[in-house]
């Protein structure tokens, strides 16, 4: 991949992490990095900047919880995206022209009847 | 036969357990995350009850204040099962259910998905239907199936404040007092209360904070 080397100093302790997490996940070090950058660079300037506030006035409480909000939005993003991948199905399942009261009732069968298939 | 005393005055959030400014518990039925799936197909201005639970259990919050989900592995498992056997792809449903575990840990209480002990192959006998007693009138015949009672195992572990569902009426239990019948009764266990709410119910609640606070039914065997 065409690209350019961008080098950065980290402390003793992302340096482990680092390499730890690309080991479990398979890639190379600089693979992670990458993505790192890039997640960074891609966020909106304002949130660049509630970023270093954090790291430079936050305490690790702060940060902690900053940082789950982060994640609890990603999750949020990713959970979305599978339901719309799923969402083809999920219309098979269930077709339009039911009410809602029906479209209740036929979730609860369908679950009921998925669980029994497996007893 | 020694006559049941009913009570006559409304139930008020501190006797259902209910925390005021503090984070609610909410245990979510399978069948609640299977009519999400359908309900997020077409978002619509009407939010359904399923898409309303599974927002503020995203948001983790509501009006009503904070919102932590409960939820074990065995009902993650149990859903991706569902999932796969209702046709989803498999790597859907597992990302699905995956998902649900880290709303759960990522929640306003970080609570990571509970292993409950008895309740993961069949429901304790905590969960269970006691003996059927056709000289009480308020036991009726067992449940259909366990599954209910893993459920209610999980919010019971969980110490969740509310449990939603559609399927309200294989939770009848005698050691529920129905507040207002096909809508909501509380579940008292050993050392915890739980609200079963059908899950329009819920949905009220999380809009409004108001649960129904008619009197006990008079058919439970318990008052509060």
């Amino acid at each position: 991949m065409a690209g350019r080397a961008v080098s950065a100093w980290v402390s003793d302790d992302v340096a482990e992490a680092v390499t730890l997490e690309a080991r479990r996940e398979n890639r190379s070090p600089a693979q992670l990095a990458a993505q790192a950058v890039r997640f960074f660079m891609a966020l909106p300037r304002e949130a660049r900047a509630s970023v270093n506030a954090l790291d430079n006035l936050g305490t690790l409480d702060q940060r902690r919880a900053a940082l789950n909000e982060v994640a609890r939005a990603l999750n949020n993003a990713e959970f979305e995206m599978t339901c719309q991948r799923m969402a083809p199905h999920s219309l098979e399942l269930m077709p339009d022209g039911m009410s809602d009261e029906e479209l209740d009732a036929e979730a609860v069968r369908l679950t009921k009847a998925a669980l029994k298939r497996g007893a | 036969m020694q006559r049941r005393s009913v009570s006559r005055r409304p139930l008020s959030n501190v006797e259902l357990d209910l925390p005021v400014h503090r984070v609610i518990r909410l245990c979510v039925d399978l069948n609640v995350w299977v009519r999400y799936l359908r309900a997020s197909v077409r978002p619509s201005e009407r939010k359904t009850a399923s898409q309303a639970i599974v927002e503020a259990v995203q948001a983790g919050c509501c009006t009503t204040g904070a919102i932590q989900v409960v939820v074990s592995h065995t009902m993650l498992s149990r859903l991706e099962d569902v999932l796969v056997r209702l046709g989803y792809g498999p790597g859907d449903a597992s990302a699905f259910c995956s998902n649900i575990g880290t709303m759960s840990r990522r929640g306003p209480a970080g609570v990571a998905p509970h292993v409950v002990l008895g309740g993961g192959v069949a429901s304790t006998a905590e969960a269970r239907m006691p003996i059927y007693n056709p000289y009480d009138p308020s036991v009726v015949p067992p449940r259909a199936d366990d599954e209910d009672g893993r459920v209610l195992d999980t919010a019971i572990a969980g110490r969740a404040h509310i449990l939603a569902t559609f399927n309200f009426k294989d939770f009848q239990s005698p050691n529920a007092a129905v507040i207002e019948p096909g809508r909501m009764q509380v579940y008292r266990a050993a050392n915890h209360r739980v609200a079963i709410v059908h899950a329009d119910t819920c949905a009220e609640f999380l809009r409004t904070g108001k649960l129904p606070s008619a009197d006990v039914h008079p058919t439970s065997g318990h008052t509060l």
